[in-house]
C-alpha cells in the first residue's frame, strides 16, 4: 500500500493525449496459483477415489486481505470501516498488519460468509482471499 | 475540494478541465472494462479460493458479472454527477470506488511497485504516472473529506 501525496503531478503534460491504457507490461502470471490441497483434508477411509471432488472440511473459514503495493492504506482502512462496521482504531490496526506482515484476518465465519465477504472486498479493488481456518495464517 | 453542507451533501470545487479530464479518462475506462479480458484488469477480479481451484472456478463464474455490474453502476453515477456543482454521499462513494478502480488498472499497466522512484518528464511512461499520481491525490482527497 502506499501513502497518497498532496502533491499534483508534475511529470508529464497534464493531458497526455488518448490511449492512457495502451498497451502495456502488466506482469503476466497471476498472484497466486491455485492448487487444490489433498492430503490433509481427505478422509481417513477412501473406497472409491474420486478424483474430481473437493473435500471441503467443515471448520470455519476465514478471509484474509493481502498486501498490494497500489491499494491507498488510507482506502483500506474506510474500505474495512464501511463494509464491516469497525471502528477506526480496529480498522486501522487490521489495516497496518496487511501493510506490514503482507496480510491480515478481517473476518470470518461460514464459508457462504466468507465469500460474500470477499466478494464486497472484490467490489472496492481488495486483494481479498479465503481458506479454511488453521490452513495457514 | 469537497465540503460537506449542511444538508448532508458536499460542494464540489473541481476545475473544468480537470472535470473533462475525469470523463474521458472514465470512457476509457468503460471500454476496458467491457472489451475483451485483459491483463490491466486482473487485480479487479482477484483469486478467492487460492488452495481450491474448482470453488475459485465456480467463484469467477458466479460473480464475475456482478463485480463488472458494481463497477459500470458506480461509473455511471460518477458520469452523471461529474459535473454537478454539489454531489450526495453516495455519489462521492461511487466516485471513490471508480477513482479505485481507474489506479487499479493504470497501476497495474504501468507495474506499479512499493516505493517506486519518479521517471523523469521525457520518460515514455511520464503522461500516465502523472496520471496515476493525479488519480492518487483525488482519492486521498475524497476519503479525507468523506470521512465525518
Amino acid at each position: 500500500m502506499t501513502k497518497p501525496t498532496s502533491r499534483a503531478p508534475v511529470s508529464g503534460p497534464a493531458f497526455p493525449g488518448p490511449a492512457f491504457f495502451g498497451p502495456g507490461s502488466a506482469a503476466a502470471s497471476p498472484p497466486f496459483s491455485a492448487s487444490p490441497r489433498a492430503a490433509d483434508t481427505a478422509p481417513l477411509e477412501v473406497f472409491e477415489p474420486i478424483d474430481d471432488i473437493e473435500i471441503i472440511p467443515d471448520t470455519p473459514w476465514v478471509v484474509l486481505v493481502w498486501n498490494d503495493p497500489i491499494n491507498l492504506m488510507e482506502y483500506v482502512t474506510f474500505v474495512f470501516q464501511k463494509l464491516f462496521g469497525y471502528s477506526r482504531e480496529k480498522a486501522t490496526r487490521l489495516m497496518l498488519d496487511v501493510h506490514e506482515k503482507g496480510r491480515a484476518v478481517v473476518s470470518s465465519g461460514s464459508r457462504e460468509k466468507a465469500e460474500l465477504d470477499v466478494f464486497r472486498l472484490h467490489e472496492h479493488g481488495l486483494w481479498a482471499t479465503m481458506q479454511n481456518d488453521g490452513s495457514g495464517s | 475540494m469537497f465540503n460537506r453542507l449542511p444538508s448532508g451533501e458536499f460542494s464540489v470545487d473541481l476545475a473544468d478541465d480537470l472535470r473533462s479530464l475525469i470523463e474521458s479518462l472514465l470512457g476509457e475506462y468503460r471500454d476496458l472494462l467491457l472489451g475483451d479480458a485483459d491483463p490491466a484488469l486482473r487485480r479487479l477480479y482477484p483469486t478467492a479460493y487460492p488452495e481450491h481451484e474448482s470453488l475459485d472456478e465456480e467463484y469467477r463464474r458466479l460473480t464475475h458479472d456482478d463485480l463488472l455490474a458494481t463497477r459500470l453502476t458506480a461509473l455511471e453515477t460518477f458520469e452523471t454527477s461529474l459535473r454537478a456543482a454539489t454531489v450526495t454521499e453516495d455519489e462521492l462513494m461511487a466516485w471513490m470506488q471508480s477513482i479505485n478502480g481507474l489506479r487499479l488498472v493504470l497501476g497495474t499497466r504501468l507495474d506499479i511497485g512499493e516505493d517506486d522512484e519518479p521517471v523523469p518528464p521525457d520518460h515514455p511512461e511520464a503522461g500516465a504516472r502523472g496520471l496515476y499520481e493525479l488519480l492518487t491525490m483525488l482519492l486521498g482527497q475524497v476519503l479525507r473529506d468523506l470521512r465525518p
